[in-house]
């Protein structure tokens, strides 16, 4: 249940999941991607910076860096905040 | 401030959940009315015991409601397996919930709406909708207890046989109402988030532009 995702949302999915050296097909598993979209959200990510390529073996990682954070925690807050200045909903 | 959310978070899913879980219900008696109305009707037409035309209405009104509450039905199973599935991946974590965890969960619950955003309204409407037809429903079928005399000019009510046969339609006639309004309010609360969102994609997309 993916469902409608803003692309700012797409990206902090992607940047909290590769905390950790993560594949591109896990990626695209986790994210709920296609191959083609989950590229092009993975090569926008790495030419900003917030996404860096490591060598696992024979395979290619992605593991965020630590110009993530900044994002990550502006997404968080933001998102948090939905909930403490809307009235919330209660039967 | 996390756990607070958490619990804010948990609040409202699980009110949502009895909200759905209500609708299916309540869209199963809609249902089940109109198919009662068609049911009675039937047997009163081959008997002859009332006129044509108000057994036609009363066949007419008993299909619609069917049509309507198959209609409610079908959006409401569409609501409610979503939030399902949210609520027990919710039950699922182990406390205290990490702020990412938290996050990510708030990320399904405003896709899920934007998804559902015009299922949820089309509810509010056949809610609404549902409400008042059943309140006409209720109506017709106790006019059938109604007896006019036209020697002394007095109207009979058959008290004991109106009051099992309607109530329930009005009862449910009430809650269906009742639905329509606590999903609008669940709409609104949600749209707000949704507009608080676009306000903040500004400030997302100048902090991710600078890299």
């Amino acid at each position: 249940m993916a469902g409608r995702r803003t692309p700012y949302e797409i990206y902090w999915e992607i940047l909290v999941f590769c905390k950790t050296p993560r594949s591109f097909t896990s990626i695209i598993n986790r994210c709920n991607l296609n191959s083609k979209i989950g590229q092009d959200y993975l090569d926008f990510l790495c030419q900003k910076g917030y996404l860096s390529s490591v060598q696992e073996g024979e395979r290619t990682g992605y593991l965020s860096t630590g110009s993530a954070t900044e994002y990550i925690a502006l997404f968080t807050r933001l998102y948090q905040s939905l909930f403490d200045t809307i009235p919330g909903f209660k039967l | 401030m996390t756990d607070n959310i958490s619990q804010q978070f948990a609040g409202e899913l699980h009110s949502f959940f009895i909200l759905s879980l209500l609708n299916v219900v309540f869209a199963a008696l809609v249902m089940a009315f109109g198919i009662q109305f068609i049911v009675t009707s039937v047997p009163a037409l081959a008997e002859g015991e009332t006129s044509i035309a108000f057994l036609a209405s009363q066949f007419l009104f008993g299909g619609v409601a069917v049509v309507m509450g198959l209609r409610w039905i079908l959006a409401s199973v569409q609501i409610f397996s979503g939030i399902k599935q949210l609520r027990d991946e919710y039950s699922s974590l182990d406390d205290p919930v990490s702020d990412e965890t938290i996050t990510g969960l708030i990320i399904r619950m405003i896709s899920y709406y934007r998804e559902n955003r015009e299922t949820i309204q089309t509810m509010i409407i056949l809610g609404i909708f549902c409400g008042f037809y059943l309140l006409i429903l209720g109506i017709i079928h106790s006019l059938e207890f109604l007896s006019f005399s036209f020697s002394s000019g007095t109207f009979t009510i058959d008290i004991h046989r109106v009051i099992p046969s309607t109530f329930p339609a009005f009862f449910v006639a009430m809650v269906s109402l009742f639905s329509a309004v606590f999903f609008k309010k669940f709409s609104k609360v949600w749209d707000l988030r949704q507009q608080e969102i676009d306000r903040a994609e500004e400030n997302l997309q100048h902090v991710l532009e600078q890299g």
